[in-house]
């Protein structure tokens, strides 16, 4: 257009000219039917018409240029209350002096400020300026490419100057917006009352540019999907631009309350991606990190609410297309949750990695604590190979006892991780793990040999069986998984058979009713979805052996109870009032649960029901239970009101 | 009957009996059936609500016609928010697959999901308070 429009200034002795032209077209842009009107008479008139004008992908129907034309002084000639219409009517002014070249527009869009271009031929080349004063940034918007982000809202001030020098051209500008929002239509990106300066310089020879530019953005807040960034960082960039890439060769991003990235790049513009990278950073303030870059994305998970400290480093090495280096370090770093759920502290890494060698890192844990249970001080040694981690031993103690992992090893594949160890428990107090989780106080200690743990597909399984001891007994649990344990509906499967449990034991903790005696329990087919059964079968039955066997008087009223009600016989009734123990031959009790109910059965059936407890010595009682179906939920709710402390036995 | 008849008549006889052997089952389905797993995903969803009604109400987030919960103007979300309303939907939507997985189960029939996700997505719908997006069969939105 600028052609076109001196084409027609050099033609201004002719009394009216008209030039058409059926189509133009341009790095950049295509015209369609442009034609162009001059009367040279005064006072004179412009009229440039353009069918369409195909521009920074998109398409504008019927632009036009019209101005009034006053020749002053000789030389100039000035265009007064003129007006571009694209969409929408942008009033014009304009003047040229054909003296010496001097070009002046000024520009004044409806949506508000003043945009001025003033340029001058001198003997080197094309000197020029562009001025802003509040230009909304609302009118550059139908200009700009569909797709990109829009701006809806803030302005711009400030000034870019181009001059020629030796081999091409030295472009400067600096700009300070305030107020500034955009958005993309999809979401992903958008921006809210963003302010601060940009400042660029560029030299633009016939082989590529130089530039150097910072970005200093003080106000407002960003959203580039997932990250929520507020003001208060500062960017700088040097390099170059050619046709082949686009190098960083000095980045530098200082964020506020974070502290100071350094970084490289070269972006091949051929395949459209990146070629190389490295950068790093040291002393990161980790509280800051978390704050202004993690917790946003983090919202909705289980590290949204921490209380953080210390200091992290960290760089990077990028190349051929992949990762090839990467390190962390932290430093007395501190992960909190606000809800207690979790924490540690002291917590120092030094983790080097490296795509093609193995190279060692090493963790160490000053303390922790996981629901309420504490962790003690844990080091953790680390072989790093390309995307294998091996551990060889670590020992975390857990209250009393130490929790062993042997032979860690996780490995990535198919973009998924999967990792195996094997490992066990020293002796723990049962009755200390029970009061630090808030469950039943209980006794006995606690202590596991696990052969192997492998995750994979979301899904932790056992392979081989976990041994336990507890209530003075054993515990094998066998066939141990599970699946989803981060989701809402954890599933968990297992075979339990439990061996000469302490009944004494066991009843005192769940305030029962005492019973003397040891039982063993057999559970098959466990299955518990968000930690409630599903599935099972139970078996349980007096151990095999010589021992005292006593069941008090509430015991029995709360085995009744569980067995459906009116269980002891008339003749049983006037014993319960008569003597506070008594004794047993056997207890055997069966629940196969199924769809929520539970089918019930004794040792034997006898008169119509089972047998649950079988008399024997003096005094001798039997206890039978009538229901055979017992809804599960109904089942637990009696169980929880016999085993409260306060209830008290009632005899009918 | 003449033996060209027969091939039509058995035909019409299978319609029949498919027909009437799915209608009672379908009739059958318990869709507030409880199991624990039925119950846990509930309870996740209605802990959930509280955070997401506020954009319901927004018109952020629309309930689409298979059942689900879609961000349908992401640009009315402050954007502070984005990311955890991002997160918000896309757990909602794991966990009502995840129900009417379950329901179906708990019926004793896997194969009925997908009646199980129309009815409701439907009772969704129907349900929606005024000023809520949802989705018609064509997939266009509509305000309540």
């Amino acid at each position: 257009m600028p052609a076109a429009w001196l084409y027609g200034v050099a033609a201004v002795h002719a009394a009216e000219l008209t030039i058409s032209a059926e189509r133009l077209e341009g790095p950049g842009f295509t015209v369609r039917s442009a034609r162009m009107r001059l009367d040279a008479r005064e006072p004179g008139r412009l009229e440039l018409r353009l069918q369409s004008l195909a521009a920074l992908g998109r398409e504008w129907r019927e632009a036009t240029l019209t101005c009034d034309l006053v020749a002053t002084r000789g030389a100039r000639i000035g265009c007064e209350s003129g007006a571009l219409e694209v969409g929408q009517r942008i009033p014009l002014r304009a003047a040229y002096d054909t003296a010496n070249g001097e070009v002046d527009v000024e520009l004044t869009p409806p949506a508000g400020g003043h945009w001025r271009l003033a340029g001058a031929p001198r003997a080197a080349g094309w000197h020029g300026r562009l001025t802003i004063e509040r230009g909304a940034l609302a009118a550059v918007a139908p200009f700009l490419p569909p797709t990109a982000p829009s701006p809806n809202a803030g302005q711009v001030s400030g000034s870019i100057a181009v001059a020629p020098s030796a081999g091409g051209l030295d472009i400067e500008g600096a700009l300070a917006f305030s107020g500034v929002g955009f958005s993309d239509a999809a979401g992903r990106a958008a921006g809210e009352a963003l302010a601060g300066e940009v400042k660029l310089a560029a030299q633009i020879r016939d082989d590529g540019m130089r530039y150097r530019g910072t970005l200093d953005w003080q106000e407002g807040a960003l959203y580039v999907q997932p990250l929520y960034l507020k003001g208060g960082q500062k960017l700088s960039v040097e390099g170059a631009v050619d046709a082949r890439q686009i190098t960083v060769e000095a980045g530098r991003l200082r964020a506020g309350g974070v502290g100071e990235v350094t970084f490289s790049a070269t972006w091949d513009r051929e395949r459209g991606a990146l070629a190389s990278s490295a950068g790093g950073a040291a002393a990161l303030d980790i509280r800051g990190v978390y704050e202004v870059f993690a917790r946003p994305a983090l919202a909705a998970t289980a590290a949204a609410d921490l209380t953080t400290d210390g200091t992290a480093d960290f760089g990077w090495r990028f190349g051929d297309g992949a990762l090839q280096a990467f390190y962390l370090n932290l430093h007395g770093a501190h992960f909190q949750d606000r809800q207690g759920r979790f924490g540690l502290s002291d917590l120092d890494a030094n983790m080097p990695w490296e795509r093609t060698a193995p190279t060692q890192a090493r963790v160490t844990l000053g303390k922790g604590q996981v629901l309420q249970l504490p962790v003690g001080r844990v080091e953790v040694p680390m072989e790093l190979d390309g995307f294998v981690a091996r551990v060889a031993q670590v020992e975390i103690p857990v209250l009393d006892g130490k929790l062993r992992m042997n032979d860690f090893v996780a490995r990535r594949e198919d973009d998924a991780w999967e990792w195996t160890f094997a490992g066990g428990l020293t002796p723990v107090s049962v009755e200390a793990l029970t009061r630090a989780l808030g469950t039943h106080v209980m006794l006995g200690t606690l202590s596991a040999e696990v052969p192997k743990v492998r995750y994979r597909s979301s899904t932790v399984a056992v392979e081989g069986a976990l041994l336990f001891q507890v209530f003075d007994g054993t515990v094998v649990v066998d066939r141990l998984s599970l699946a989803d344990p981060f989701g809402s509906v954890p599933r968990l499967f297992a075979d339990v058979d439990m061996r000469n449990l302490d009944l004494d034991l066991v009843t005192r903790t769940f305030a029962f009713g005492s019973i003397t005696g040891r039982i063993d329990a057999t559970v098959t087919g466990l299955e518990l979805a968000a930690w409630q059964p599903v599935a099972f079968d139970a078996h349980v039955d007096s151990s095999p052996g010589s021992y005292p066997k006593r069941i008090s008087q509430r015991a029995v009223e709360n085995i009744t109870a569980l067995g459906g009600g009116s269980a002891a016989a008339a003749m049983q009734r006037t014993a319960l009032k008569l003597f506070d123990t008594f004794g047993y031959r056997r207890i055997g009790w069966r629940c196969r649960l199924a769809n929520g109910v539970c089918r019930m059965s004794g040792i034997a059936a006898k008169d119509g029901g089972y047998v649950i407890v079988e008399g024997g010595g003096i005094p001798a009682i039997s206890v039978l239970g009538y229901n055979r179906a017992v809804d599960w939920q109904e089942l637990i709710t009696r169980l929880a009101r016999v085993t409260r402390e306060d209830s008290a036995p009632t005899i009918q | 009957m003449a033996p060209s008849h027969l091939p039509r008549f058995l035909a019409c006889l299978a319609l029949v009996v498919t027909v009437f052997a799915s209608l009672p089952a379908r009739a059958q389905a318990n869709l507030d059936i409880d199991t624990p797993a039925i119950t846990a995903t509930r309870n996740a969803m209605a802990a959930r609500y509280p955070q997401l009604e506020p954009f319901f109400a927004s018109g952020a987030v629309g309930l689409t016609r298979d059942g689900m919960v879609a961000l349908r103007d992401p640009n009315a979300i402050p954007l502070d928010q984005r990311a955890t309303v991002n997160a918000l939907v896309a757990q909602e939507n794991r966990d009502r697959a995840a129900l009417y997985r379950e329901i179906a189960q708990a019926n004793g029939h896997p194969e009925w999901e997908a009646d199980i996700r129309s009815t409701f997505a439907r009772r969704w719908i129907d349900r929606a308070r005024a000023g809520w997006w949802v989705q018609d069969a064509a997939g266009g939105w509509s305000r309540r």
